[in-house]
C-alpha cells in the first residue's frame, strides 16, 4: 500500500511540476500584459507536437528540448505584436481573441498530426525504470520533476537578480510610474509573452511521453492552467509552483480514492477560491 | 439628534493612518464644509460615512441610527446621497433617464419589471432646477464637463436625501458654470443636511454655517466661517507664516538657457478641462515652485508634462524640442524624471531594486555611491522592501530613482505630502543640495513655507491659469494669502 | 423646448428598414418549412441556439456580465428533459423543468459568481460550467457518461419543433426588450456602466445581477431542452467549456449589444458550421479565424453593422 500511495505521489507531483510549467507562463503573461491567455494549452499542444516531430527529424530528445520552447516564444511575441497589441486594455476581447487562436491551433494541428491518440516514448537514456529498494519507478517522471524545480529555481532567479526581472515586477504593479522611469512596459509585455509562451512550449515537450498527444488535450491544459493559476495566486512564482502541486495531488489522489467525484472537487476548489479569496491562496491583493 | 454623527472614526489602510478618532456632529439643516490640504483624509471620510469604506475604528450615525458596517446601498436607502468628484452619470443612458433612475432607487423601485421607465413630473421639476431640461433627451456622456456636474447635482436632489454629501462640486467649473452651480448649491432645500468637501476655500468659506478642519486625518480645528479664517493654526496649515519664511536665491537666471517649457498646455480628464493655457519654463540650475492650493491643476500639470496625461492644447518642450505625444518612457530617456506625488514605490521591490532599476543604461554623474552618500539612510536599508520604508524615506527613494536618471531636470510632485515637518525640511535641504549641484528642479508644492525657502522663480496655479508668477521675495504677504491663503 | 410626457413615451420610431432587417431575419427562420429535411434541421438548431445567444448577450452586451458558463445551462436544460423523458414523464413536464433547473444552478453559481468583478466573473462561470461538466461525465448511472443519453424512442413532429423554437426565440427577445426599457432594464445597463454611483443611489447590485443571471440561465435551459428533443440525444460533450466560448462566438459575431444579433450570430455560426464541415474537418479553425476577425475588425459585431446600413442610424435594441 505504501508503495502505491509513493507511486502516485510521485506521479502526481510530476503531473504538478508540468502543471507549473503551464501555469507559470500563463500567470506571467496575466501578470505583466493582463491578458488571460486561453490559448495557452494549444502552445502547450503545439510544443509537444513540434517535440515530436522535431525528435524524429534530427534523432535528438535534446536538441528539440531547447529548440522548441524558442519557436514557440516566437510564435507568442509575434501574437502580442501583431493581435493584441491593438487590443490593449480591452480585456475580454483579448480574451477572445486568445480563445479563437486557440481554435486555429489546435485544428492546425489536428490537420498535420491528425486525430489519433498519438503516445510518444520517453528519450533512450530517460526511458526504462530507476529501482531504489522496493521502490520501482519510471525515470521519466522523475525527470519532469527535476525538470519543473529546475526552471523554479532559475525563474526565480531571473525574476529576482536580473534587471528583466525587476523590469517584470515593477511593470506588473505600476506600469506608469514604470514608463516615466524609462521602462517600455510594451517591450516588457512582449518579452513576458515570450517567455510564457516559451515554458508552455517546453511543458509540451517535456510533458508528452508523460501525458498521450489528442485533440482535445489542448483545452484540458489550459483550463488546468487556469485553475492553478486561479488557486496558486497571480503575481507570484511560488503560487504556481505550490498552486500546481496542490492542484496535481488533489487531480492525483483524487483519481485513486474518489475516481467519480475528483474532476469535480477541482472546479469546486477553483471556484471557493475564485468566490472568497480571488487572488489566490499565496497571490498578492491588487494584482 | 444630530442628523450626522461621525463618531471617533480612525481609518487605517496597511500601516497608514488615514484617519485618526474624527468626531463630527452635524444638526440637522446645518451646513458644514470640511476643508484641509490634500491627503488630510477627506476624501476618505466620506468615503466611510457614505458606507463605501468602513472604519477600523468607530461609528457614523444617520438620523441616530447606525451605518457603519452596512454597505454603501442600504446608507444610500436610508437618506444619503452623495456626488462624487468624477462625475460618475451613465454615459450611455439619456440624462432624463439617469434622473428618473436615481428617482426610482431612492423610492426602492428600481426593481420594476412590468411598466417602462417614463419620466415622471418629479424628474422634470428637478432637470428643470439645475437648468438642463432642454438636455433631457441628450445621452450623458455627450454632454460638457459642466453640464455632467449638473446631472450629478440632478441625481442627488431627485432622491430627495435627508443629508448631502457633495464632494469637490466646483472641480473642474470655470466661469459661469462655477457661478451656475455654486448658486445652485447655495439654493439647496435648508432642511437638506449638507457636507461639502471644497476646495475653493473662499466658496466654502461663504456657503457654510459652520466648518472642520481637517489635517493628516484629525479634526485641527472647527468653528464658524470667521473663526476658522482668524484662526493662526489653520492659516499655518495652508500658508505657513509668510512673514518667517527664509527667501530663496536671488541669483539671476535671465541669461540661463531654457530646459522645460510649456506653451500654453490646457489639459483634464475625460471632458474635464483642468488646466487653461498654462505656460510657464524652467531654465537650467533653476528651482521653479508651482504653487497653488489642492485641486488648482499642480499634479495634472506635472503628469501632463511627464506624457502620463494627454494634452488637449498647446505644446510641451524640451531644451526647445517639441515633445509631442512622447510616451512617458520616450521623455524619461529624453532626460525628464519624476518624483511622482504619493512617491509610487513599487509593490515587492526593495530599495536596492528601485534604485537599480531607475539606474540602468544611464550614465552621468549621478551613480549609486553619489546617491547613497547623499541619502546615507537608503544604503542602511537597501534590501528592506520599498514599501516597509517610512514616507520620508520612501520620498528619498523616489528622489534618487530620479536622480539616478541624471536628467536634465527633476520634476518633484508634492514632495512633502504627507510627512512631518522634521522630514519636510530635510527635503528642502534635499533640493538645496541639488541646486548646489546644478541640478533643474520643478517643484509642484502646497507646502508655501518650504518652496519659497528653496525657488529661484515661483508660479502661482489657481482654478488651473496661472495668475503669477515672480521672485519669492515678492511674494508678499498680502499675495500669498490672495490666492493660497484663506 | 422638448415636449414633455406623451411625446417622449411615443411609440419608439423605429426605422422602416431596421424593421425589414429584423423581420427577414423571423422569415429566414421560417422557409426552411417550405423545403423541409436538413434545412430545416439546421434551421431549428440555429433557433434554438438563438435563443441561448439571445440570453448571453442580454448578459454580456447589456448587463457587461461575460459569462463562459453558459453551456451548463444549456447542458441542464437538455438533461432535464433527457431524464423526464427516460422516466416516462409528461414532455410538457420535462420542458417545464429545463429552465426550472437550469434557473435554480444560475442562483447556486451567482452566489458565488457575483462577487467578483470583471475577468473574474469569466473564470469563475468557466469554473462552475466545467463542474457540471465532470458532474455529467461521472456520473454513469444518471447520465450515461460520455456515452450520453439516447432519445431516439421520441419522435417529434419537426415542424412543430421548428415553429416552437422559432416562436420561443420570438417570444424571448420581446421579453428581454421590454424588460430592457423597464426600470429593472435600464438599471441593470446602469449597473454595466457604473456600478458604484448604481449602488450610491441605492440599488442592491449583487441581486440586480443575480436575477438577471437567473432568468438568462432559465432562457438558456429551455434552448437545451429544445436541443435535447432536436437531436435525440443529449451528451456530456455539448457541456464542455467550448460550447460556452462558441456561444460567446455567436454573440460577439452577431452584436453584443441589441438581442437581435445574437440571433443572428447563432443562424450565421450555425450555417457556416454546417457548410464548413461538408467540405472540411477544420471548421474550429474557421470559427477561430471568424473570431479573430470580429474582434479585430467588428467589435461591434455584423448586425449592428448591417441595422445601421439598412437602417440609417440608431436603432437600439
Amino acid at each position: 500500500m505504501a508503495l502505491l500511495l509513493l507511486t502516485q505521489l510521485l506521479n502526481s507531483l510530476a503531473f504538478g511540476m508540468l502543471l507549473f510549467l503551464l501555469a507559470l507562463g500563463l500567470s506571467l503573461i496575466f501578470g505583466v500584459a493582463r491578458v488571460v491567455n486561453l490559448a495557452h494549452g494549444a502552445f502547450y499542444l503545439l510544443g509537444a507536437y513540434l517535440g515530436l516531430a522535431l525528435t524524429q527529424a534530427l534523432g535528438s530528445f535534446w536538441v528539440s528540448l531547447l529548440l522548441v520552447p524558442l519557436l514557440v516564444g516566437l510564435l507568442g511575441v509575434s501574437v502580442e505584436r501583431l493581435l493584441l497589441r491593438g487590443l490593449h486594455g480591452r480585456e475580454l476581447e483579448q480574451v477572445l481573441l486568445t480563445i479563437g487562436l486557440g481554435f486555429v491551433l489546435a485544428d492546425l494541428l489536428r490537420a498535420w498530426f491528425g486525430a489519433s491518440i498519438r503516445s510518444v516514448p520517453p528519450p533512450a537514456e530517460l526511458s526504462g525504470p530507476l529501482i531504489l529498494g522496493p521502490l520501482i519507478y519510471p525515470k521519466y517522471p522523475l525527470f519532469v520533476l527535476a525538470t519543473g524545480l529546475l526552471l523554479f529555481l532559475l525563474v526565480r532567479l531571473i525574476l529576482a537578480r536580473t534587471p528583466f526581472g525587476i523590469q517584470v515586477r515593477a511593470v506588473t504593479t505600476d506600469p506608469a510610474m514604470a514608463s516615466s522611469l524609462g521602462i517600455r512596459p510594451t517591450r516588457v509585455s512582449l518579452a513576458t509573452f515570450g517567455l510564457g509562451s516559451a515554458l508552455a512550449g517546453l511543458g509540451g515537450v517535456v510533458g508528452a511521453p508523460l501525458i498521450a498527444l489528442a485533440p482535445g488535450l489542448d483545452a484540458q491544459m489550459t483550463l488546468f492552467a487556469l485553475i492553478v493559476v486561479v488557486v496558486g495566486g497571480l503575481g507570484r512564482i511560488e503560487g504556481s509552483f505550490f498552486g500546481a502541486l496542490l492542484v496535481g495531488l488533489v487531480d492525483g489522489f483524487g483519481r485513486l480514492f474518489f475516481p467519480q467525484v475528483a474532476m469535480f472537487l477541482i472546479f469546486a476548489l477553483m471556484a471557493l477560491v475564485l468566490a472568497l479569496r480571488p487572488e489566490g491562496l499565496l497571490g498578492r491583493r491588487g494584482t | 439628534m444630530p442628523a450626522l454623527k461621525v463618531e471617533r472614526v480612525s481609518k487605517a489602510f496597511g500601516g497608514l493612518l488615514a484617519l485618526a478618532e474624527v468626531d463630527l456632529e452635524v444638526a440637522p439643516g446645518e451646513r458644514r464644509a470640511v476643508i484641509g490640504p490634500n491627503g488630510a483624509g477627506k476624501s476618505t471620510l466620506f468615503k466611510i460615512i457614505a458606507g463605501e469604506l468602513q472604519p477600523t475604528r468607530g461609528r457614523v450615525y444617520l438620523q441616530g441610527r447606525p451605518v457603519s458596517g452596512l454597505p454603501q446601498e442600504r446608507v444610500a436607502r436610508m437618506g444619503l446621497a452623495r456626488t462624487f468628484q468624477k462625475s460618475t452619470a451613465f454615459g450611455e443612458l439619456t440624462v432624463w433617464e439617469n434622473v428618473a433612475l436615481a428617482w426610482k432607487a431612492a423610492r426602492g423601485q428600481e426593481r420594476d419589471f412590468l411598466n417602462p421607465l417614463v419620466p415622471e413630473e418629479e424628474v422634470r421639476a428637478v432637470l428643470e432646477r439645475v437648468a438642463l431640461l432642454p438636455r433631457a433627451e441628450e445621452k450623458a456622456g455627450n454632454l460638457s464637463h459642466g453640464e455632467k456636474r449638473q446631472l450629478e447635482i440632478a441625481m442627488a436632489l431627485v432622491q430627495k436625501p435627508q443629508v448631502l454629501l457633495l464632494d469637490e462640486p466646483l472641480a473642474g467649473l470655470s466661469g459661469a458654470e462655477r457661478e451656475r452651480m455654486g448658486r445652485l448649491i447655495r439654493e439647496l432645500d435648508r432642511n437638506t443636511t449638507v457636507l461639502l468637501v471644497e476646495h475653493d476655500l473662499d466658496y466654502a468659506l461663504a456657503f457654510a454655517d459652520r466648518v472642520a478642519v481637517l489635517h493628516y486625518g484629525q479634526i485641527v480645528a472647527e468653528g464658524t466661517p470667521e473663526a476658522i479664517r482668524e484662526n493662526p493654526v489653520v492659516q499655518e496649515i495652508y500658508v505657513g507664516k509668510p512673514e518667517e519664511a527664509p527667501r530663496g536665491n536671488l541669483d539671476s537666471s535671465a541669461s540661463r538657457p531654457k530646459v522645460l517649457e510649456a506653451v500654453g498646455i490646457s489639459a483634464g480628464y475625460g471632458s474635464m478641462r483642468v488646466l487653461h493655457q498654462v505656460s510657464l519654463e524652467v531654465n537650467q540650475g533653476e528651482v521653479v515652485a508651482l504653487l497653488g492650493r489642492n485641486g488648482m491643476g499642480k499634479t495634472t500639470l506635472m503628469s501632463t508634462l511627464m506624457g502620463l496625461l494627454p494634452l488637449q492644447k498647446g505644446e510641451v518642450r524640451l531644451e526647445g524640442r517639441p515633445l509631442g505625444p512622447l510616451p512617458p518612457y520616450a521623455r524619461a530617456e529624453l532626460g525628464l524624471a519624476l518624483v511622482p506625488q504619493g512617491r509610487r514605490m513599487f509593490e515587492g521591490l526593495t530599495v536596492e531594486e528601485e534604485l537599480r532599476m531607475a539606474a540602468w543604461g544611464r550614465k552621468g554623474t549621478w551613480t549609486m555611491e553619489r546617491v547613497l552618500d547623499v541619502f546615507p539612510r537608503l544604503g542602511e536599508r537597501l534590501k528592506t522592501p520599498s514599501r516597509a520604508l517610512s514616507g520620508g524615506e520612501q520620498q528619498m527613494v523616489a528622489i534618487a530613482r530620479a536622480l539616478l536618471r541624471n536628467p536634465r531636470i527633476v520634476l518633484m510632485d508634492e514632495p512633502t505630502e504627507g510627512l512631518s515637518p522634521l522630514m519636510v525640511r530635510q527635503v528642502a535641504e534635499v533640493v538645496r543640495a541639488l541646486k548646489a549641484e546644478g541640478e533643474t528642479v520643478l517643484l509642484a508644492e502646497q507646502n508655501v513655507k518650504m518652496a519659497l525657502s528653496v525657488a529661484d522663480r515661483v508660479y502661482i496655479l489657481e482654478h488651473g491659469e496661472i495668475v503669477w508668477e515672480g521672485q519669492p521675495q515678492e511674494a508678499t504677504g498680502a499675495i500669498l494669502h490672495r490666492y493660497l491663503g484663506l | 423646448m422638448m415636449g414633455w410626457l406623451p411625446q417622449v413615451v411615443r411609440l419608439r420610431k423605429i426605422h422602416p428598414g431596421v424593421l425589414v432587417l429584423r423581420a427577414s431575419l423571423i422569415g429566414f427562420l421560417l422557409l426552411p418549412l417550405a423545403f423541409k429535411g436538413y434545412f430545416l434541421y439546421l434551421a431549428t438548431e440555429a433557433a434554438l441556439l438563438g435563443l441561448a445567444a439571445v440570453a448571453l448577450s442580454f448578459l454580456l452586451g447589456h448587463g457587461g456580465i461575460p459569462s463562459l458558463g453558459q453551456a451548463a445551462f444549456l447542458g441542464l436544460g437538455g438533461y432535464a428533459v433527457g431524464l423526464a423523458i427516460r422516466e416516462g414523464l409528461p414532455l410538457g413536464l420535462g420542458l417545464f423543468l429545463a429552465p426550472v433547473v437550469a434557473g435554480a444552478y444560475g442562483i447556486l453559481s451567482g452566489l458565488f459568481v457575483f462577487r467578483t468583478q470583471g475577468i473574474f466573473v469569466l473564470m469563475l462561470t468557466l469554473a462552475f460550467g466545467q463542474m457540471v461538466y465532470s458532474a455529467a461525465y461521472k456520473w454513469t448511472s444518471l447520465t450515461g457518461g460520455d456515452d450520453g443519453l439516447s432519445l431516439s424512442q421520441l419522435s417529434v413532429n419537426p415542424v412543430f419543433l421548428h415553429v416552437g423554437a422559432v416562436s420561443a426565440l420570438a417570444v424571448a427577445i420581446l421579453i428581454l426588450r421590454h424588460l430592457l426599457r423597464t426600470p429593472y432594464g435600464k438599471t441593470f445597463e446602469a449597473i454595466r456602466q457604473s456600478e458604484e454611483k448604481a449602488r450610491s443611489l441605492g440599488t442592491a447590485a449583487f441581486w440586480h445581477k443575480l436575477l438577471a443571471y437567473t432568468v438568462a440561465a432559465a432562457l438558456t435551459g429551455l434552448a437545451g431542452g429544445g436541443l435535447a428533443l432536436h437531436r435525440t440525444f443529449v451528451s456530456p460533450h455539448d457541456l464542455f467549456w467550448l460550447t460556452s466560448a462558441v456561444l460567446m462566438v455567436m454573440v460577439l459575431l452577431g452584436g453584443s449589444r441589441g438581442l437581435w444579433g445574437g440571433a443572428f450570430g447563432a443562424i450565421l455560426y450555425t450555417f457556416i458550421q454546417a457548410w464548413v464541415s461538408s467540405f472540411t474537418e477544420l471548421w474550429g479553425l474557421f470559427v477561430g479565424l471568424l473570431l479573430i476577425f470580429t474582434v479585430l475588425f467588428a467589435r461591434e459585431g455584423l448586425w449592428p453593422i448591417l441595422e445601421r446600413r439598412l437602417g440609417g442610424g440608431n436603432a437600439g435594441p
